[in-house]
């Protein structure tokens, strides 16, 4: 654009005696008023005679800052910014990034016009819904300054901002800018030198935005789905447990709201993140915390683990809608459409038992209770054997077995063919992982040496195989339940048909697969390296450094 | 970034008018624009009330698109500049006769300038020699008028001989009827003619209309000066249709 090519655009602010001068101008727009302001009393003017000065009128607009929940473009550095009638995506020290007319109402990455602009975007927040997290209007009244061509050569604007109407150091949000018109470099210094004239302050503002959080009293950046559990290695067992497990319940907290007003799914799939987690290490506190307790809320989140388990399915096809449909031949993608109704019937059904379930006694009990155990001072008469023994310890213990059980369970099923244990060696894998999350601070040998990919691999080809499995099983159920009197249905069941028989395509390349992920992942060099990795942290065992 | 060139082998067929108003809705629809004034009657330059001024230090293509750079003026419009006649047409002047042969001169010229904006439009002289070739490697597509008598079509007819002669990829050209006399029995069915005819014709012919010939009074471009006038529609349907044709989403 204009500005891009043109010089910095230069700001002043007004002496408190000009305020009153400036807003009588912005409102009424009188050139005469605006060359007096600018010190023109007819006599050793720089202006006699050279310009005339038009008003352009005055603009009122609003400005909406955008960004998600997890404020992931403002850790990129940006913020989406909508005016009345563009969309722009500005770093927060306010230079333009891109631009795209406006469209209206948005919610997510793939409303936003603009190709590239939505590419950007999406890149940064995926399914994540865009939230207003600001706002300010603004008043400009801009002044063209005509040469005897009557072509403009530079503008002068005054606008006003609010609320809030004053930055925090006290300044009015009302300034004074020009904006240079490229190629008339003499207009514009001849303005500047009568800007400087009147006795307007040359400044130089921080950006808006920042300014306008700070006002509001937002933080950016403070959430995160995935929290430092910052444990320390000489840490006593239970206290240690109990830190991670209230870190983990601070972020299913976070996250209830967004379930419930049903912003975007990220919001439950961060929330359900943080409950398999908690229940993950409730199983593997057994000898940590008292038993009592432990086995307690085992049982209680495995329930509200159940209460959103459909939710969460539904999510997961909507979400794939696309990829579904470019399984099918173009000639049937329409009539996957009341498939996709279906789905989104269930869920809705699926969401309003969540909030039920979320606005439930019983789950204010079990938020309050679970609270409670996690503050109470750590009980001296525990009955759990190992609630004093150092976090380390513990870690590389369960850390060891949980591998073993893992490479037990898998090489059961390399024998016995069974695909059923499929989904129970999946299980282990998440725990494996989880238990490396939790403890990475006080082991960090133990992601090392390749294994963490390895076991993300072999986690990625377990967790495709279940929700093929999962999903084929679905798809049959939904056929069941689809009326088969109505026309549109019937075709629906050739698209269900033909989606099953690519799954089960592609279920066979993941099953062939898992056998050599797994096989690497349980090569004897592997289990050595883990076993040398875990014992070789806190303690040392004369094993160190050997290669 | 896309480059246009508005083009014709043909004076006075509303080559000019076309580029002025083109750039006007251009950057009013949000993309940054430059009018390249490749003809020395400097028309568009005067349309857009820009003074052919030149400064000794702007003479000089020799220094590179720097010194282009330093040139561009900007117009009345936010997003649209001017690079004004006088110095383009001096610069690649002396470049040609001193220098024969190299087509790509203009390109190299506006190289950079190129990158900076979303739409690059050349309002060009009426030309089939060395400044011609140097107009097809720059741009991107060619845009034609065309006035829809038996005269225009002839001449049209050899304008396409010769860009085939000149290898130059016939899916890059098109063309749209100007100056189109809905009075004239003529105009109308050569008109529907060529849009029947014509693989590459683009949507909205521009009428014969007098606030046209007023831009020269007026130095305004047409759909800002008279927004609702069947010419400024006429511009727009034009100018969309490029944009859905050539551009593609901002
Ligand atoms: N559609 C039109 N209706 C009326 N007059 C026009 C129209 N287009 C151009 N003119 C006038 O015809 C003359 C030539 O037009 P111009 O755009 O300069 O053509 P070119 O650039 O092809 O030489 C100008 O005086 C212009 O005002
Ligand atoms: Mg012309």
């Amino acid at each position: 654009m204009q500005d891009r090519n043109a010089p910095p655009r230069r700001t002043y602010t007004p002496k408190p005696e000009q305020i009153n001068a400036l807003k009588a101008l912005l409102e009424q727009g009188d050139s005469l008023e605006l060359a007096r302001l600018l010190g023109d009393d007819g006599s050793a003017s720089l202006f006699v005679g050279r310009y005339t000065i038009r008003d352009e009128g005055m603009v009122r607009e609003t400005r909406r800052y955008f960004d998600t929940f997890a404020w992931q473009l403002h850790q990129a550095g940006l913020v989406l910014i909508k005016s009345d009638h563009k969309l722009i995506l500005e770093t927060l020290d306010g230079a333009i990034k891109k631009r795209a007319p406006s469209p209206g109402n948005f919610r997510f990455a793939s409303d936003l016009p603009a190709e590239s602009l939505r590419a950007d975007i999406e890149e940064l927040i995926g399914v994540r819904a865009l939230l207003e997290q600001a706002s300010v209007d603004m008043a400009t009244r801009r002044f063209a300054f005509l040469n005897e061509d009557e072509k403009t050569v530079v503008r002068l604007a005054v606008r006003e901002y609010g609320p809030p109407v004053t930055r925090r150091d006290g300044t009015p949000f009302l300034e004074v800018f020009i904006l240079p018109v490229r190629g008339y470099k003499e207009a514009r210094k001849t303005l500047q030198q009568q800007c400087k004239h009147a006795g307007l302050v040359k400044t130089n503002h921080t950006p808006l935005y920042p300014e306008l959080l700070a006002q509001a009293r937002r933080q950016p950046g403070r959430y995160t789905a995935k929290p430092d559990f910052d444990l320390r290695p000489d840490m006593a067992g239970e206290a240690a447990v109990r830190s991670v497990l209230r870190k983990l319940h601070d972020v299913m907290l976070t996250n209830e709201m967004g379930i419930v007003e049903d912003i975007d799914t990220e919001f439950l799939h961060d929330f359900r993140t943080a409950l398999r987690r908690t229940r993950s290490l409730l199983s593997q506190a057994k000898g940590i915390l008292p038993e009592d307790a432990r086995s307690d809320y085992q049982q209680r989140f495995r329930a509200l683990g159940k209460l959103t388990n459909d939710l969460r399915d539904m999510d997961v096809y909507l979400l794939a809608q696309e990829r579904y449909r470019a399984m099918l031949p173009t000639d049937l993608q329409p009539e996957s459409e009341p498939l996709f109704d279906y789905l989104r019937r269930q869920r809705t059904i699926a969401l309003r038992r969540v909030r039920n379930g979320l606005a439930t006694q019983r789950h204010a009990r079990l938020t309050a209770e679970w609270r409670d155990f996690l503050d109470e001072p750590v009980s001296p008469g525990s009955d759990a054997p190992q609630a004093d023994i150092p976090i380390v310890v513990l870690a590389r213990q369960r850390l060891l077995s949980q591998y073993r059980e893992l490479i037990n369970d898998g090489n059961l099923i390399l024998e016995t063919q069974d695909d059923t244990l499929m989904h129970p060696l999946r299980i282990d894998t998440k725990k494996l992982r989880y238990l490396l999350e939790f403890f990475s601070d006080i082991l960090p040998g133990a992601e090392g040496a390749g294994f963490l990919k390895q076991l993300k691999s072999l986690q990625e080809n377990l967790g495709e195989f279940n929700d093929l499995a999962v999903q084929r099983a679905y798809l049959i159920h939904v056929a069941d339940e689809l009326p088969i009197q109505k026309r549109a249905n019937r075709r629906t069941l050739v698209v269900i048909g033909v989606l099953v028989d690519q799954m089960i395509l592609r279920q066979t390349k993941v099953r062939q697969d898992f056998r050599d992920i797994f096989a690497a992942f349980a090569a004897p060099a592997t289990q050595h390296t883990v076993a040398r990795l875990l014992a070789m942290n806190g303690q040392t065992n004369g094993q160190e450094g050997k290669a | 970034m896309t480059t246009f060139a508005i083009y014709s082998n043909k004076g006075g067929v509303g080559k000019t008018a076309a580029a002025v108003n083109l750039g006007y809705l251009s950057a009013a629809g949000g993309r940054s624009t430059l009018i390249c004034d490749l003809d020395p009657q400097a028309a568009a330059t005067f349309y857009l009330r820009v003074r052919p001024e030149l400064h000794a230090k702007a003479i000089g293509l020799h220094k590179g698109s720097a010194a282009v750079a330093d040139s561009i003026k900007g117009s009345d419009y936010t997003g649209l500049d001017i690079l004004p006649a006088d110095f383009t047409h001096r610069e690649l002047e002396i470049r040609y006769s001193r220098k024969k042969g190299s087509t790509r001169r203009l390109a190299k010229a506006l190289g950079e300038l190129q990158a900076e904006y979303d739409v690059v439009i050349l309002d060009c002289p009426p030309s089939i020699g060395l400044l011609a070739e140097n107009i097809f490697a720059v741009s991107d597509y060619l845009l034609t008028p065309l006035v829809p008598t038996t005269l225009s079509l002839r001449t049209y007819a050899q304008l396409k001989t010769f860009l085939r002669e000149q290898h130059y990829d016939s899916a890059r050209f098109y063309t749209f009827l100007s100056m189109v006399d809905r009075r004239k029995k003529m105009h109308q069915s050569i008109s529907a003619e060529v849009q029947a005819d014509e693989a590459n014709i683009l949507p909205g012919a521009i009428p014969y209309t007098s606030v046209i010939e007023q831009m020269g009074i007026r130095r305004e471009p047409v759909p800002y000066s008279d927004p609702s006038s069947p010419a400024a529609i006429a511009y727009k349907q034009l100018w969309r249709g490029i944009e859905a044709e050539l551009l593609g989403e901002m």
